[in-house]
């Protein structure tokens, strides 16, 4: 009896000296977290706490050689010489650490209690994250190498650093890098003087060669925005896709995506598969087919995505990016993200500077051919030419006519609504008016 | 060794065909550096431009520590090498009493030990997962462990049960009668009998325990990385089959080609050519 009375003790002793413990190590982080959000700290303080908490989690998609290598060998030394260990678990998808982040959060880890310091992430990811109020807060302006970006709400340049896919970003998320999409052609089996130029041109073409091409299927990011592009080539364009789904009426909304979506629908008896279409799962999928011989021509983000492909042996020599549509292609730029709780989250900004620094955004550009997430105009001169020549050879296409197409992602909140339209209209083919089908996608997606 | 007749020949090319085939692409495409339709060998080899290209290639990539690869392989054998372990010691108590004795509702008891076959990992791995998350085991070696045991048991368990059922029994009685006690009678006359069974029974284990995705997933909120887990990661985004990930498969197939080779004589000579002229 004795013996069960001291290990009750001892065990609520335990618990209680765990609990001062870390609701300790909590106040002196949320602290850190007051201060440096206020601008109380200096540059000098939140390095100096970076290097107490000595380490930096960070989760990122690993699928890719050329990243983990360029990370092991550019970035673990750049921070190792601030006396911070970067730590990196590589995910299959971004939505496991977005995950981890909230069932943390929801077991009560504030600041400084976590498991995650950074996640490489944008558009809907990041959305989730302003949703269930798990960011850090805005710290991207607030950090020395915020001058690399363009953050002034007045200047019509900041806007791929303030809006990620139409969500405010408020700095709480440091922009890292960027991406457009692009399509791409083998020009020995597709000429590039027959290659499609817009929308229109592509039904001609499919027509013509049925079966030579198809589009990542939704809700795959990389097919939301294949139907997003076509949305925007048929509903005048990118600008009435920035407003919120809150902005809309349902009979307002399927007049803009209406003729898109009639548009997908014509196409799809001429896409790969005939009458039952393939559409491949992810970008993988479509790199094989396209590997193989099955499509002649396939669309996915990536301003360098070709040249890379080429060096890696992945695509054959022949390959050659393609301007596509003439309507606009959508660009957009990916960020690094500190979730609200950070277990160290002084050495997560630090990281975030880091990866901000002109010559790390230099190395990625000619190492990887990831585009730069700083923006060029806020570049030195000297650092402008050194990233002109460090950008990866274009295949086709030249850089002014990618830029001149360029267009801003449609916003978050219309996303999941278009996507559950594609799933009805396109997939399903549900027998409904169109603004029924309408309707219950923006039913379904303000629940 | 007997001749073999000529259907008798054929039919083993066959199955070593459909045994060693599958490896031969894998080995191709792992020193590959272009592999593309319609090319039946890689129209460019990996050493023509391991030195050209910023990347670790192929085999380079996988051998160089920003891959990861040493490491998982070192949880890999550790959570196989411990589920090995603990599930031998509680398959064979288990096996020693339904290959050896007749008890009301032992049917009923082999049908529970094998309900793990028959339920979906998915089913049972997210309640371990609930249960981890309570008690804080989440995210560590014991979580993944523990959870390897619940498909590897019904395994052990049966082949283990018909190593006990075959067994004569009149060998233990002799110890029994020249003075042995039962600690003794199990170090001495027991366990070299079964042994051959434990053996194959552990292949068994170490072959299931490292092709776990889903639980070890699951229990190690994937940051404890297996082979399976870099390999599942690699494969997931789907489509091509990269160099490294047919040098990662490759990796992958040898902690159990490894431990055939070093046991096959015993399980060979013991169990399964035994096993067969016996019954």
């Amino acid at each position: 009896m004795k013996l069960k009375n001291l290990l009750a003790s001892a065990a609520i002793m335990a618990v209680s000296v765990y609990a001062t413990a870390s609701s300790a190590a909590d106040e002196a982080a949320a602290k850190f977290r007051e201060d440096f959000l206020s601008g109380q700290l200096s540059w000098s303080d939140v390095e100096a706490r970076a290097k107490t908490e000595g380490e930096v989690n960070w989760f990122h998609w690993g699928g890719s050689e050329k990243l983990n290598a360029w990370i092991e060998r550019n970035v673990v030394p750049a921070l190792a010489a601030k006396g911070i260990t970067l730590k990196t678990t590589r995910i299959a998808g971004t939505r496991d650490a977005v995950d981890l982040v909230l069932a943390d959060k929801q077991s009560g880890k504030g600041v400084g209690e976590g498991s995650v310091d950074a996640i490489w992430l944008n558009g809907d990811n990041f959305y989730t994250l302003v949703q269930q109020d798990a960011l850090f807060g805005s710290f991207a302006d607030k950090v020395p190498n915020a001058e690399n970006f363009f953050f002034d709400p007045a200047d019509p340049a900041s806007q791929l650093n303030l809006s990620d896919f139409g969500t405010p970003t408020e700095a709480r998320e440091m922009p890292w890098s960027g991406e457009q999409y692009t399509c791409y052609i083998d020009t020995n089996r597709l000429s590039k003087s027959e290659a499609p130029r817009d929308f229109e041109g592509l039904e001609a073409w499919v027509k013509e060669n049925p079966g030579r091409f198809t589009y990542v299927k939704p809700p795959h990011y990389i097919g939301n925005t294949f139907v997003q592009t076509a949305l925007y080539a048929f509903g005048g364009g990118y600008e009435p896709f920035q407003k919120s789904i809150t902005e809309f009426t349902p009979e307002e909304f399927a007049k803009l995506v209406e003729p898109g979506f009639n548009y997908l629908r014509r196409i799809e008896p001429y896409l790969l598969g005939g009458e039952k279409a393939i559409y491949p799962q992810n970008q993988a999928a479509n790199q094989a087919l396209y590997n193989n011989g099955e499509v002649d021509m396939a669309c996915e983000f990536g301003l360098y995505f070709v040249s890379n492909q080429i060096e890696s042996g992945a695509f054959s020599e022949t390959t050659e990016t393609l301007a596509f549509p003439e309507s606009g292609m959508i660009k957009n730029k990916n960020f690094l993200a500190i979730p609200s709780n950070a277990p160290n989250p002084a050495a997560a900004i630090v990281f975030a500077n880091v990866m901000a620094e002109v010559d790390l955004q230099i190395s990625k550009l000619k190492e990887i051919g990831y585009p730069l997430g700083v923006d060029m105009a806020k570049l030195s001169e000297d650092d402008q030419a050194r990233a002109v020549a460090a950008a990866p050879k274009h295949h086709g296409v030249t850089d002014a006519e990618l830029a001149a197409l360029a267009v801003a992602d449609t916003n978050a909140s219309l996303v999941k609504v278009i996507e559950t339209i594609w799933g009805d209209y396109i997939e399903r083919k549900v027998e409904m008016p169109f603004l029924q089908i309408v309707k219950g996608a923006m039913e379904k997606a303000a629940k | 060794m007997r001749r073999l007749s000529l259907t008798g020949k054929l039919l083993l090319s066959f199955i070593l065909l459909m045994i060693v085939g599958p490896f031969i692409p894998l080995g191709i495409s792992s020193v590959a550096f272009r592999w593309g339709w319609p090319d039946l060998l890689p129209s460019i080899w990996w050493w023509e431009k391991r030195d050209q290209v910023y990347t670790p290639l192929a085999w380079d990539y996988i051998l160089d520590p920003v891959s990861r690869i040493i490491p998982a392989m070192g949880n890999t054998l550790l959570i196989a090498g411990a589920v090995t372990l603990i599930s031998l010691a509680l398959a064979i108590p288990a096996a020693r009493v339904l290959g050896r004795q007749a008890f009301k509702g032992k049917s009923v008891m082999e049908l529970f030990f094998a309900s793990p076959l028959i339920v979906p990992e998915i089913a049972t791995g997210i309640g371990i997962y609930l249960i981890f998350t309570q008690t804080g085991l989440q995210g560590t070696l014991i979580a993944i462990i523990l959870s390897h045991l619940v498909p590897v048991l019904p395994y052990l368990i049966r082949v283990l049960t018909g190593i006990y059922s075959e067994m004569d029994e009149s060998l233990l009685d002799q110890a029994t009668l020249l003075g042995a006690g039962p600690l003794q009678r199990f170090i001495h006359v027991e366990f070299p009998l079964i042994l051959p069974g434990v053996m194959a029974a552990a292949l068994f284990a170490i072959l299931i325990s490292t092709n776990i995705f889903l639980l070890t997933f699951y229990m190690g909120q994937g940051q404890v990385e297996t082979l399976a887990t870099i390999l599942f990661s690699k494969l997931s985004g789907g489509g091509s089959l990269d160099p490294v990930s047919a040098g990662l498969t490759l990796i992958v197939a040898l902690p159990g080609i490894l431990f055939l080779m070093f046991t096959h004589r015993l399980i060979r000579e013991e169990v399964f050519a035994g096993g067969t002229s016996r019954g």
